[in-house]
């Protein structure tokens, strides 16, 4: 019975193959191409982020984290003499249990910058999530990151808890502090262009790339009161939304 | 191995749907509810707007009807969307705030479903695009169904029922995409307008209504009520957001919420009144029991309020002209 199923789907997957062969025969490649990979490590300060230590911010004010996710589209890569390679088509959703995100063939050379957006433009923010395969970032995700009361992806999205009262107790007791903490962060306004440029990226022929980009979360918090600033759903907390928002350009680093 | 024989079978279910090959009596009937229908519309009302994939068969609207009145949505199924959007209630549920999972509370009103089909956005904001994304609305919302999308696809593939409903209904698998959209099948087809007003509209029976409730008829629809300036058309609303004046200071920021404009604040969509008189307590929030107490906050002209409409004025109407308005509300009331 098992194999009568397995040859069932093999020739349904036949005949799928052989109807979606391309006809148009592919220009030669001028420049080679290669492969590169993304490898996305936040990190707090220097240390790698974790869900069950106590953090530290600039400030010196505790935390911690359960959730730290975030939307990446509109990448590019540019080149000394300012040509700029878009790897169109390309949107992640960056999340902790997984570190590296391929950007398929990008042509070989040296750039001096990596662009991004942290979030989605308007067309796909205000898309139909329900249209998407599961396997697409944009599908719904669980735990969920898009709002369906007004419609949009959240493009950040930090959870976790902090520390108000500066007494340090409740987490010496229960592993984490008794105030929420949670930024999602979205909106068309809020969508951030990020560059980075610390450090050249060089693709070889011939060569795996992988780069690595980190992200410190403490970043976040500049110009931030955790005290007092702890909690916003961007709607109804617009000004603390927009502070984190502009926060996150100056996250992002080269290794 | 049971799992593999389901598939196969499913599968073969499928090929013989596609191959349209007469096999036995259930397969026709299978095939005869795929037809593409129509859905009623009584004299009126127009054909509502419906998205080309998700046009409604007999399989789509039952197996939403079926998912509707299902549980199996809230996350300890224990709620449903029928138990804030009851049918013998007009598909709302005269609670001032709805109930949904642990008893807990939300802070709007449920409104009614029937004709919503006509709505072009969801929720008393119109935060949410449509009806197929609106069901996505109470699932994440922690004082409703307080559930996740793709938990409710896991059981509703283990359910003994729900796979073949969805192959025949949109030919897959349980999905976020095809449970949506046969929710919203079925809500679309909740089209009803046969109130004695229709009556007296559509068929020209004079003595639909009686002379109060004619008298109700002129008023709200003269300058001196001003009712129609918002609530007119078949629906009696223009579906824009407005502030009626119903605080100094508003705890639901209303449509400001969506766009973030300071002159959005309190602004509200303005509802349907047909069957109003069913589905009490009113306003956004439920905040007023009667439909004496709509019309005496209307004939005082409401609170001060920046976003207050203008037109939206004291009315000094006699307590013969408040009863008639009300009667006229009544008139309203689908059989
Ligand atoms: C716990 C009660 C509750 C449950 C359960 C519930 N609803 Fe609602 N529904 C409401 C409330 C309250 C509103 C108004 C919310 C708002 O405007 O923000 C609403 C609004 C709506 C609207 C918008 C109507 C309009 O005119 O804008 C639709 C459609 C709807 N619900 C369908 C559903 C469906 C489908 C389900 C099940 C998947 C469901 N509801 C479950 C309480 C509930
Ligand atoms: C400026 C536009 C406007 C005018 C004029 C207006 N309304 Fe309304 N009406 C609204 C809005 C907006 C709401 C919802 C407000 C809210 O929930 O905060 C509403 C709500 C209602 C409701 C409650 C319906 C429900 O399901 O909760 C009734 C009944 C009603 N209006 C009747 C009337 C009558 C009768 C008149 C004339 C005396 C009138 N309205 C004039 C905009 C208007």
């Amino acid at each position: 019975m098992k194999n009568l199923y397995i040859i069932t789907i093999a020739i349904i997957a036949s005949v799928a193959v052989s109807a979606c062969k391309k006809n148009e025969s592919d220009p030669a490649p001028i420049i080679p191409t290669q492969t590169l990979v993304l490898r996305m490590t936040p990190k707090i300060g220097a240390d790698t982020l974790d869900f069950a230590s106590t953090h530290i911010t600039a400030n010196n004010e505790r935390y911690t984290l359960s959730s730290f996710r975030y939307y990446m589209s509109n990448i590019s890569l540019i080149k000394n003499d300012g040509t700029e390679e878009a790897l169109t088509g390309k949107v992640f959703l960056i999340n902790p249990n997984t570190s590296d995100y391929s950007l398929g063939n990008v042509p070989a050379g040296t750039y001096n910058t990596i662009k991004f957006s942290v979030g989605l433009n308007n067309e796909l923010n205000h898309g139909d999530p329900t249209k998407y395969p599961v396997s697409n970032p944009l599908a719904i995700q669980s735990p969920g990151i898009h709002w369906s009361w007004n419609s949009g992806y959240i493009f950040m999205m930090m959870e976790g808890t902090c520390d108000t009262t500066d007494t340090n107790v409740d987490v010496l007791t229960y592993g984490q502090y008794s105030h929420d903490l949670f930024y999602h962060i979205g909106t068309d306004a809020l969508l951030k262009d990020v560059q980075v440029s610390n450090a050249p990226i060089t693709i070889l022929p011939g060569v795996n790339k992988v780069v690595q980009i980190h992200s410190n979360i403490n970043q976040l918090f500049v110009g931030v009161d955790l005290k007092t600033e702890n909690r916003s759903h961007t709607m109804g907390s617009m000004p603390l939304a927009t502070k984190i928002a502009n926060n996150i350009p100056s996250m992002f680093t080269i290794e | 191995m049971q799992s593999y024989t389901k598939g196969i079978l499913l599968f073969l279910l499928c090929m013989t749907l596609l191959s349209c090959k007469k096999g036995d009596e259930e397969m026709a009937t299978i095939a005869d509810n795929n037809a593409i229908i129509s859905y009623t519309v009584p004299k009126g009302l127009l054909y509502p707007e419906v998205p080309v994939d998700n046009l409604p068969t007999k399989n789509r609207i039952e197996l939403g009807k079926m998912l509707f009145f299902d549980p199996i949505l809230s996350r300890d199924s224990s709620v449903s969307c029928s138990s804030c959007h009851l049918p013998d209630k007009f598909f709302a549920d005269n609670l001032i705030v709805s109930v949904g999972v642990d008893g807990r509370t939300g802070t709007r009103n449920a409104p009614s479903l029937i004709n919503v089909a006509y709505q072009p956005n969801m929720f008393w904001d119109g935060g949410n695009p449509n009806l197929e994304q609106q069901v996505l609305g109470p699932i994440d919302n922690h004082d409703e169904l307080d559930f996740d999308a793709n938990l409710i696809v896991e059981k509703l593939k283990k359910h003994t029922k729900y796979p073949l409903l969805f192959l025949k209904a949109y030919n897959t698998e349980p999905s976020v995409f095809a449970f949506t959209r046969a929710i919203a099948c079925y809500e679309r087809s909740l089209i009803q307008a046969n109130s004695r007003y229709d009556d007296y509209i559509q068929n020209g029976n004079k003595s639909a209504l009686t002379d109060s409730e004619l008298r109700g008829e002129t008023l709200f629809f003269s300058e001196e009520g001003e009712c129609f300036h918002c609530h007119q058309g078949a629906l009696f609303t223009d579906f824009s957001f407005r502030n009626n004046g119903l605080y100094e200071q508003y705890a639901d920021s209303g449509r400001a919420r969506i766009t973030q404009n300071l002159s959005d604040i309190g602004k509200f969509k303005v509802p349907t009144l047909r069957n109003v008189e069913m589905t009490a307590p009113y306003m956004h929030d439920g905040s007023l029991n009667t439909l004496e107490d709509v019309v005496n906050h209307y004939n005082s002209g409401g609170v001060a309020h920046p976003n207050k409409s203008p037109i939206i004025l004291r009315l000094n109407l006699s307590s013969e002209q408040k009863t008639d308005l009300v009667n006229f509300l009544k008139s309203l009331t689908d059989k």
